[in-house]
Formats: structure tokens, sequence, C-alpha cells
């Protein structure tokens, strides 16, 4: 799996619902990407994680050739990028606002969209039943879109994302403004549609979502960081499990540990050791007899924050 | 045979689209309303206004000695409130007196011919003026019928314009105001559609399917198209069955021009939204757009009364052709094949052109 932006090598394509490499785009004077490349597999969840302006948002439209780009290769499902439209029927896009017409009834919106697909007569109402029985709405069908509740709005704009069955699914922050019920539903349809086989692109500032991801493309100021697993990319950037006790007489315990070769923090009489091996734990655990310990796992924002330096 | 699936496949999309037009149309009682009510309230405003008692006409008499008939017009005019009377001694008199503006009309009263003397300009005049003539001329007539001697003779009436030509004003009110009507109601409604479809995210998003933008106009076009349709053939039943305005020509010439106003103008509508990015902004553009074009298209006045540097506008104007058209088939009857060079011609190439626009513009690329 390839890592840093910097060794990247062309993978073979049919592996891979999205790649690209050497991708720039200025809006006038301001660069967004800065040869970005990228590596999505095929039956994944992909999360592309960075702060704002990092160019996720402009990456993701290019994808879909709603954003032209100035140099570079991209790859959608074998296609490059100028003959985009012919993927246009494997795709499922939900924008950040969230495409709905407000004044039509939930089945009308969708009837629309599966319009757009060629889906009609009985299989339309077929998949219109299925979509919505994948989010939760069956009995919301008849009620005018403007009226439902921000979440249920939500998941309508996933229902309508979902009507043509799409390969690649590019969901620009769609957990963002919904509460923890849906956005733990919502994460329980990615997981199932990758599942499926299908491939999930999600946009997100937010550590935590990355981490549910089966990958995740760290972005920073318009640069591929690294992407790869959660895990991975924590032990990329050379996190390690933290051991923190508490203990009597610190002062000699530590130096003890770090004759031995370990990373230790003190802390008043609380130690932070980095462990690489969970098998060490235990064998520190057992000579250093602390009062208290507790094990933390390092988190994505600490990966995060080490890569972006 | 995959080229024939291709097209059906392309109008179904086409469809798809129109009819989500249609169904958003439907859910929104108050425009369904506004489209049918707004032309008719404004006729009837319009039409009445037009055709109000007037009063206060100055109007000069030249009375160069006529029969029975020229004194019983003389006596109707002297009646009438609307009119105060000059006299004045000769015809060049009196035309001086109009270009001056100091009288409104004249009416020349001479042995076997009467000659009205009118201001083109101020249609209504004219024709309370004409009407009076007529009113005079008629009692005249049936006195002179049970009265009958040798000789006896009507005079003729010629009417002479100082300025301008015959309006007709009150007649053509609801030929001009149903053009107007379908194109505001088009225009508006198609740039805030639009500008809804962009602010939304459905554009994006209806973008990235396999329809293309040729067929995402194409679909508004239709939909937008068939209200029109709807709207027209409503407003011409109610001109006809309430109000008596009298259809010379065919309905279907009526709502071909109809159609094809209503495709120019929703085109035109599309390609706007991409110059504007709120609801406010288009009805600041509304004025700019449907000002001109009130006033320059011959709607209520002539366009020998505009001027020749803004005549040029008057003829890019599609409404020009509509009312024209329209006029034509309403009042005088004239088929298709009459009004097809320019105003069809006109019609169709104005909608050929912004549809293009509107398509070009349609970029994907929305930074």
């Amino acid at each position: 799996m390839p890592m840093g932006a910097s060794h990247w090598q062309m993978p073979e394509k049919d592996e891979y619902a999205v790649i690209g490499r050497g991708i720039t785009k200025s809006f006038e004077s301001l660069h967004v990407l800065k040869g970005m490349s990228v590596n999505i597999p095929r039956g994944v969840t992909y999360c592309l994680l960075g702060p704002n302006g990092s160019g996720k948002t402009t990456l993701m439209r290019m994808i879909m050739g709603l954003v032209k780009k100035d140099s570079g290769e991209i790859y959608v499902l074998d296609e490059p990028l100028d003959r985009i439209s012919r993927v246009y029927s494997r795709l499922g896009y939900m924008p950040q606002q969230r495409p709905l017409y407000p004044d039509l009834t939930v089945e009308e919106n969708l009837e629309f969209y599966a319009g757009l697909y060629g889906i009609r007569g009985h299989k339309m109402a077929e998949k219109i039943a299925e979509v919505l029985q994948v989010v939760d709405l069956s009995q919301t069908r008849d009620r005018i879109t403007g009226m439902l509740s921000g979440g249920m709005y939500q998941r309508i704009s996933l229902a309508c994302t979902l009507i043509n069955s799409p390969d690649l699914l590019l969901l620009d922050e769609p957990t963002v403004g919904i509460d923890p019920v849906t956005k733990q539903s919502f994460w329980g349809y990615f997981r199932n549609l990758a599942a499926e086989g299908k491939t999930v692109i999600i946009t997100t500032h937010i550590m935590e979502e990355a981490e549910r991801c089966d990958m995740v493309g760290f972005m920073r100021d318009g640069r591929m960081l690294a992407e790869s697993s959660p895990d991975e990319l924590k032990k990329f950037a050379g996190l390690k499990k933290q051991l923190k006790m508490k203990v009597e007489d610190p002062e000699q315990k530590m130096a003890l540990l770090v004759k031995e070769g370990l990373e230790v923090r003190r802390d008043g009489d609380m130690l932070f050791v980095d462990i690489a091996e969970a098998s060490r734990i235990r064998e520190v655990l057992d000579r250093m007899k602390p009062t208290d310990f507790d094990v933390v796992e390092p988190t994505l924002e600490n990966a995060f924050l080490k890569l972006s330096v | 045979m995959a080229q024939i699936k291709d097209i059906s496949e392309s109008l179904k999309r086409i469809w798809t689209v129109g009819l989500r037009v249609i169904r958003q149309i439907k859910r929104d009682r108050r425009t369904i309303v506004a489209m049918v009510v707004n032309p008719i309230i404004l006729m009837v405003i319009l039409g009445y206004s037009l055709a109000a008692t007037l009063s206060g006409i100055n109007l000069g008499i030249v009375d160069l000695q006529g029969g029975l008939v020229q004194e019983s017009v003389l006596a109707h005019l002297r009646a009438s409130d609307a009119f105060s009377i000059t006299y004045i001694a000769s015809e060049s008199e009196a035309r001086r007196l109009i270009s001056e503006g100091r009288i409104n009309g004249a009416v020349v009263l001479e042995d076997g011919e009467i000659r009205l003397i009118l201001d083109g300009t101020s249609p209504q005049v004219a024709s309370a003026i004409t009407a009076a003539t007529a009113a005079g001329m008629q009692s005249a007539a049936s006195q002179l019928l049970s009265n009958l001697r040798a000789g006896d003779q009507l005079p003729a009436v010629t009417t002479y314009y100082v300025y301008g030509y015959d309006l007709e004003a009150k007649d053509t009110v609801g030929a001009a105001l149903l053009g107007i009507a379908i194109f505001f109601f088009n225009f508006l409604n198609t740039a805030i559609a639009f500008l809804r479809e962009r602010t939304q995210g459905t554009l994006e998003k209806v973008l990235v399917t396999p329809m293309n933008r040729l067929e995402l106009v194409s679909g508004y076009v239709l939909g937008f198209g068939l209200v029109s349709l709807a709207q027209a053939a409503i407003t011409c039943v109610l001109l006809i069955a309430i109000f008596k305005v009298p259809l010379q020509g065919s309905l279907l010439a009526v709502l071909i021009i109809v159609v094809l106003l209503s495709a120019g103008s929703l085109s035109f509508g599309a390609f706007l939204a991409n110059f504007v990015s709120s609801e406010y902004q288009v009805m600041q553009l509304n004025p700019v757009v449907s000002f001109p074009q009130i006033l320059l298209s011959g709607a209520w006045f002539p366009l020998q009364s505009v001027p020749d540097w803004l005549r040029p506008l008057s003829y890019i104007f599609p409404l020009t052709y509509s009312t024209d058209a329209l006029k034509q088939v309403l009042l005088r009857g004239a088929s298709l094949t009459d009004i097809l060079f320019p105003d069809v011609f006109a019609l169709l190439l104005f909608f050929m052109v912004t549809f293009f626009m509107a398509t070009f513009m349609l970029k994907k690329e929305i930074a």
C-alpha cells in the first residue's frame, strides 16, 4: 500500500475505484491542489480527511468532473477524467447542501432522480421502496420533503444518492449537522455498502469520523500526506500505545525504564511510557507495580498532527 | 437502433425534468392563481382606465356651415361633458393649435364633409372625439329618415392625424398583456428555479447523472412551456367568454405564438440565472428586463413613436414580435403564414439563441 505521496507508483487500475497523481488546480491565484495523488481501492469506505481549505471538496468534485484539473492524471472506475460522463450512471453524489426539491414529496424526489438514470415503472417502484427501507423512512414517502426534520432530510438525500445502485459513492460531509443516532445509522449504511463491494468516499474534518473508515487520506495544503488504514497511519506516524502509570518513587522507576531504551515522560507521580509491542505491557506492569494504570491508544488526531509537521 | 434508443432515453430524461417542473408549480398554489388572475386583473384595470369617460378635452370646432347632419353633430359635441369647445376660424389654424398642444383635436364641419383632425399620440382622446361625432351622425341619420328631403345625403367623415397613427389602444390591451404575462411568468420563474437548482445543490447532483445540460434546459422548456400553454388557454377563454374580446384568428395560432414566446423567455431566464446569486437580485434585474420591453415593444406605444436611436432595441425584444403577432391574430384574424416573417421567425430565433446561451453557460465548473 503506498504511503507517502512522494513514492507514488501507478497501481493496477482495476483494483482501484479512483486513482490520480500530480493533480494541480488553481482558482485564479489560489493554489488549491498542488501535485495531489490519491489511491482509493474498490469496496472500502475511504475518508478524505483534512482541515478546512485543504482541498477535500475540490478533489471530490474533480473526481466527478465538476471541476476541471489544471494538470495531472485521474482515473475514475477505469475511465480517464475527460470521459467521466461514461461512468455517471455508476456514481452517486451527495453534495454538502442536501440536493432535494423541498416542494416535492419524498417519493417525487426519488422518482425524479430515478428518471434521470432511466429507472422507470415497476423497477422504479421497487428501487424506491428499497432505498427508503435502507434509510428507514418508508413511512415518509408521501410527505413534503421541505417539512421533514434535518436528520430525515439528510437520510432522504442519501436515499436519492442510492437510487441508481452506484458503484462509487461520493459523500461530501454527509454527517454534518445530524444527531448522534442518525449518525450511527449512517455509518452502518456506509459499512454495509462497502461490504457489498461499493466504494464510499467521504470527506470530513472530524477525526472520530475518519477513524471509522477502512482507509483515510490525510490531506493538507493541497497535498496528500499519507493514505492508509487508520491503524497503519498511526504506526506510520510513529505513534505507539502509551502506558499511563501512577507509581511510588517515580524518579527511580523512570531511570530504570529509560535505561531499557523505552521512551518515558514524567508528570508528578505519573509516568507515561510509549510501548511498541502490546506484549511488553504486562511485563512492565509486573515490575513497576503501579497503584493505578491505564493504556492509552494513539489517536488519529495525534497522527495527523505529527504527520503535518 | 442504438441511436434510436439513445434518443428515446434522452427524451425520457427531458420528460422527467418537465414532469418535475410541473409538479413543483402544481404544488405552488399562489403561483397558479397569480398566473391566471394577474393578466385578467391587469386587463380589466387597464382596459377600463383606457376606456374610461374622459372630461376636459379641449376641442376645436371649425364651423364652415354644413347641413342638418353637421348641426346635429355640433349639438352632440356641445352637449357632452367631455369637451370644452373653442370655435376656430380655419382648419390650418386648428392644426397649428393641435401641434402646439393648446387643443386636443378639432372637428371641421363643412358642406358634404366632416373632417376629424386628431392627435394620434392620445388614442383615448381621439377615440372619444370619434365616438361623439359618430353618435351625432347617428341621431341625425334617424331624423333624416323620418324627414327625408331630396338631395339630402350623409356627409363623408374623414380622419386625419396630426401625430402618429390610429392606436386602437383599448383593443390592444388584451393582446399586449397576454404576451407580457407569458414572458414575465416564464422569465422570472426559470431564473429563480435555476438559481435554486444552483443554491440547493440539485444542479451539481443532476449534472453528475447521465443527463446532460441540453436535456436539462430542454426539460425546463417542456415543463414551463406546457404550463404556459395552459395559462394562455385559460386566459384566452376567460377573455373571450367573460370580457367579450373578439378572437378573429385561430386559437391554435395564438397558442403557437405563446409557446414560442415562453420557450424564448424561459431560456432567457435560465441564461440570466448564471449572473445572479440571490432571488433578491432577480427581482432587481426584473425592472431592467421588463420596463424597456413593455415601453419599447409596441405594447403600449406604437413602434413608430419610439425614437430612432432606441429603435434597434425594439427590434431585438421578443415582446415586439409577440405583441405584433398576437395583435394580428387576435384582432385582425391573421393566420400563422401571415405572420411567419418577421414575427414567428424572430421569436424562433430568439428562442434558439437564448437556448444555446443558457445551455452553454450552464457550466460544470461552479467555483
